[in-house]
């Protein structure tokens, strides 16, 4: 039987601690994925327990968030291959919250954006979800995806344009045009 | 009917832009989830690795 180490110990008690802090963050990435509550903790709850069963291929100090996203997604990927009810929205969840600017004149609800979410492509939507929602970089975007920044850049244009036609139709992206 | 107010110059991807709504609601439903009480499942897989950290330790 192996010894384990003072050290093995303290990174597992590390690891541990930064995988309570990144609970939050993982089921609303998977909630964003995935649309329905249930099966978006589910998606959380596996990538956790792959991700404790992988912690030693973890490397400390190296960006642990990008590294569950990862896993996490790729976890998404490789179940909807298998389950189409993933790319449903739950109503239940579908609240009427609406967000508007200062002046009232740009009022959008949440449950339309998170419903023309759901249509968009899985690609578009992650990436809406990582920089829009959750506020990583498009560095760190392009590294839990495993693609080029350029990639992340041009998905983000192209999913929020869609989002924008799904919602007000193909006049919509001009709030986008500002943003620019 | 819930009505959020977000302030002026919402940021996208550390870009200072104009009000954005789609960007606003992006973050709504981040934060919505995110202040939900964490169901009873994921505090049972946190025993299960506490439980094996202690183990671990007993063994030390």
């Amino acid at each position: 039987m192996s010894e384990i180490s003072p050290e093995s110990l303290a990174a597992d008690e590390i690891f541990r601690n930064q995988l309570v802090a990144l609970i939050p963050s993982l089921r609303s990435f998977a909630r964003g994925l995935c649309g329905g509550r249930h099966i978006a903790d589910d998606l959380a709850q596996d990538a956790m327990t792959r991700g404790w069963a992988a912690r030693a291929s973890f490397t400390p100090g190296s960006n642990f968030r990008a590294w569950m996203f990862m896993i996490l997604r790729n976890q998404f990927y490789t179940t909807i291959r298998k389950n189409s009810r993933m790319t449903s929205w739950d109503p239940e969840v579908a609240e009427r919250v609406l967000v508007e600017a200062p002046n009232q004149q740009e009022a959008i609800h949440v449950a339309d954006v998170a419903k023309a979410l759901q249509k968009l492509s899985a690609e578009q939507r992650e990436v809406l979800l990582l920089i829009g929602a959750n506020g990583v970089s498009y560095e760190e975007a392009a590294e839990i995806i495993g693609c080029a920044m350029g990639t992340v850049k041009s998905r983000l244009a192209r999913g929020r344009k869609a989002l924008s036609e799904l919602i007000d139709g193909p006049a919509g992206d001009l709030m986008f045009d500002r943003a620019a | 009917m819930p009505n959020i107010t977000a302030p002026k110059g919402i940021k996208m991807n550390n870009v200072e832009t104009a009000f954005d709504p789609v960007a606003a609601a992006l973050k709504q439903m981040h934060q919505a989830v995110t202040s939900e009480k964490l169901p009873d499942d994921f505090l049972r897989i946190l025993e299960e690795i506490d439980a094996k950290i202690a183990t671990a330790k007993a063994k030390k």
